[in-house]
This record gives C-alpha cells, structure tokens and sequence, in this order.
C-alpha cells in the first residue's frame, strides 16, 4: 500500500476533549477511507474499508450559530461604547474599530461555512464519529467525494428489493426498539 | 440498522429508504443518511461450539463448558469451534494466531509515529521565546533532528529530512551564539 495512491478529501483542526489541538485528515483510495490524527508529538491513522460502510448520517446542530449570536452581541455592544465614548477615546476609537472588524469577520466566516452539524460513519460493527466534519459545507464536499467512490465499488442501491421486504425489517426494528427499552428500564431499577 | 446517534433509538427503515433526510420517531432530530448496498447484505452466522459433557468429551482450553473439535497445531492445545482460526491447510488457536499476526510484518496503520520534526520545531520556538531555556532545549532540538533524521513521520507524511535539517542548522546556530556570545565579553574585557 502506498501513499501516494490517496488522495486528501478533507483537513480540519479540532480541540479534543482533553483541550489538546489535534488536526485531522480524510483520505481516500480506491477501497480505503483513512482517517489521518496528528498532534504536536505523534501521527497516527485509521482505516476504514469502503466496502463495509453502511451508511452516514448528518444530524445538524446549532454550535455556529451560537457563535454568531455571541459574536453580534460582542460587536453590538462594541458599536455602542464608539457611539456613546467615541469622540472622547480619540486613539481608543481605532483599537474599538479593529476589535469590530475581528469580530464583523468571524461572523461572516461562520455564515460562509453554513450551520454546524456532526456526520458519524455507520459499519456493521459500529457508528463513530467524524470529527472534521462539523458544517455543512465541509459535510456536503465529504460526502460529494466519499459517496461517489463507495457507490462506486459497492453498487447502486436496488431501492424496489429492499421496499419489497420492508415490513418484514421494520419488525425487527420496532422489536430492538422494545428490547432495548426494556433493557434500559432494567438498569434503571438496578440503579435504584 | 442505523440509530439515531442522540438518543440510541434504532430508525425504521420505511422512514428513510429513498429518502434523504428523516426525522428521528424518538428524539425528532432531523438527519440527514447516505445508505450503501453495504446495509442490506446479509449477516453470515458464525459457528456455533457443541456443550462438553463432564466426564465425557474433552473441553476447550479457552472454553470448559465447549467441546473440543480439534488439536491447535502449533500449541496442541484443545480447541473448540468458536477458537479454531484456518490458517492455510492448518487449524490454530487464537493465540498462535496472534502470534503469528505479531510476527508478520504490521501495517502502516497499526503504528503510532513520533513527529520528531514537530518536537525539534517546538523546543526552537521555546528557544526563541525564552531566551535562557535555549540552553538547554538547543542541543536537544539538534540532537532529535540529527538522530531521527531517517525516522518516518507519518504513513503520509514522509520523513520530513529537510525540516529536521534546517532545525538542526538553527539549533547549531544558537548553540554557537551561546559560545560566542560570553566568548566575545571575555575577550573584550581581556
């Protein structure tokens, strides 16, 4: 296997959970999707198979746009301290109108990048979640470029099979759905 | 099966077949799914051991309660269905497997690389900044990016020989200013 048969589908920087900045990367071959982790000291890369993908999911959420809410706050209140102590400030006025264009900018940025959402990866075994996929407009080129190679090695999906023997799964559905109510109900007793 | 990642809840597939978005019947998210073929295949049902009788069969080595099929080749341990990995004409145990996983040559994603390049990068950034740790943080800087010159950075990222070379000139740069600095205050008040 050689590097240079992948190709960089994405590149994000992401505060885990520890605070440490890590960046992460998607590349992408002919059968492979690698997930590529770096942080200042270590590298390291996991791999999925496009073929035992079975599914990706994109739940939005409103992370962006409370940015934007805080950031217009920021810059409304910024606005109003130039009107009411502007002539007084005199050199002040130019640090508050580049705080201002910082800010201005930040929110025009998050606009540009469209809501926030999180895209997990579903496999037979289990669903995890895509880290540097976390706006639409990243989400939209991920899947344009990922999705395009999965149909590729796995085939379209036959839509009439499927809604042929769709009542049958649904069942089965619906029950999981029972089993794992009731389990939860039973951890709950345990608890108490 | 897909489920919703918010609350676990396993999403019918009447909701979202030919659909590309659904609303979840639990937590009424709205999601957005990309279904494969991959989804529909069939699960292929794994082997199944037979219980061992006490005092009859002889049982697994991992297993008590199964029955023992076969002799592990390598080991000649017993082993029942469930452990028994084929390998080539061969049957082994899960442990002789492993082992010889071990043995063969690991791939490129199964390490964790050092980003030796970035370390040397940011002992020469602390050097810069404060000026009396460079002391220390020099010669180490030169000696990681002399001694790891030829060590992979990554499956992706190469060796980065050129980075760890222009570290290590700079690194030698300070170490020489450490040197010539006191040098040229001896020598002027001498």
């Amino acid at each position: 296997m050689d590097s240079k048969s992948f190709k960089r589908v994405l590149k994000a920087k992401y505060i885990a959970g520890d605070f440490t900045r890590l960046s992460v990367a998607y590349w992408l071959s002919d059968n492979y999707l690698v997930e590529e982790y770096s942080d200042y000291y270590s590298n390291y890369c996991k791999k999925i198979e496009l073929s035992k993908i079975q599914a990706f999911t994109c739940v939005k959420n409103l992370n962006n746009l409370i940015f934007i809410i805080c950031f217009s706050i920021f810059a409304l209140i910024t606005i109003s301290l130039m009107l009411v102590f502007g002539s007084a400030w005199g050199f002040g006025l130019f640090f508050a109108l580049a705080v201002l264009a910082i800010f201005v900018v930040a929110i025009l940025v998050k606009l540009k990048q469209g809501s926030s959402c999180k895209v997990y990866i579903h496999t037979a075994v289990n669903s995890k979640e895509l880290v540097g996929v976390y706006n639409i407009s990243r989400a939209n080129k991920f899947f344009k470029e990922v999705n395009f190679s999965i149909l590729k090695l796995q085939g379209e999906v036959d839509i009439d099979g499927i809604v042929a023997n769709i009542d049958e799964a649904s069942k089965i559905v619906s029950r999981l759905n029972i089993l794992k109510k009731l389990r939860n109900r039973k951890k709950d007793v345990k608890e108490v | 099966m897909i489920d919703c990642q918010s609350c676990g809840y396993f999403i019918p597939l009447n909701k979202y077949v030919g659909k590309d978005a659904v609303n979840c019947p639990s937590c009424k998210k709205a999601i957005q799914i990309f279904i494969f073929p991959e989804l529909f295949r069939p699960i292929v049902k794994g082997n199944s051991a037979e219980s061992a009788i006490e005092g009859l069969d002889s049982s697994c080595f991992a297993h008590s309660d199964k029955k023992a099929k076969t002799i592990c080749d390598e080991c000649g341990s017993y082993i029942c269905d469930l452990c028994e990995m084929p390998k080539e004409d061969k049957s082994i145990c899960v442990k002789c497997f492993n082992k010889e996983v071990k043995v063969e040559e690991k791939s490129p994603f199964d390490r964790v690389y050092r980003r030796y390049s970035s370390i040397a990068s940011q002992l020469l950034i602390f050097s810069v900044l404060i000026w009396f740790v460079s002391i220390l943080a020099a010669p180490i800087a030169l000696f990681i990016s002399l001694r790891f010159r030829n060590a992979e950075e990554g499956f992706f990222k190469g060796k980065r020989k050129k980075q760890k070379i222009t570290y290590a000139v700079i690194a030698s740069m300070i170490l020489t200013c450490w040197v010539l600095i006191p040098l040229y205050f001896i020598l002027k008040e001498a």
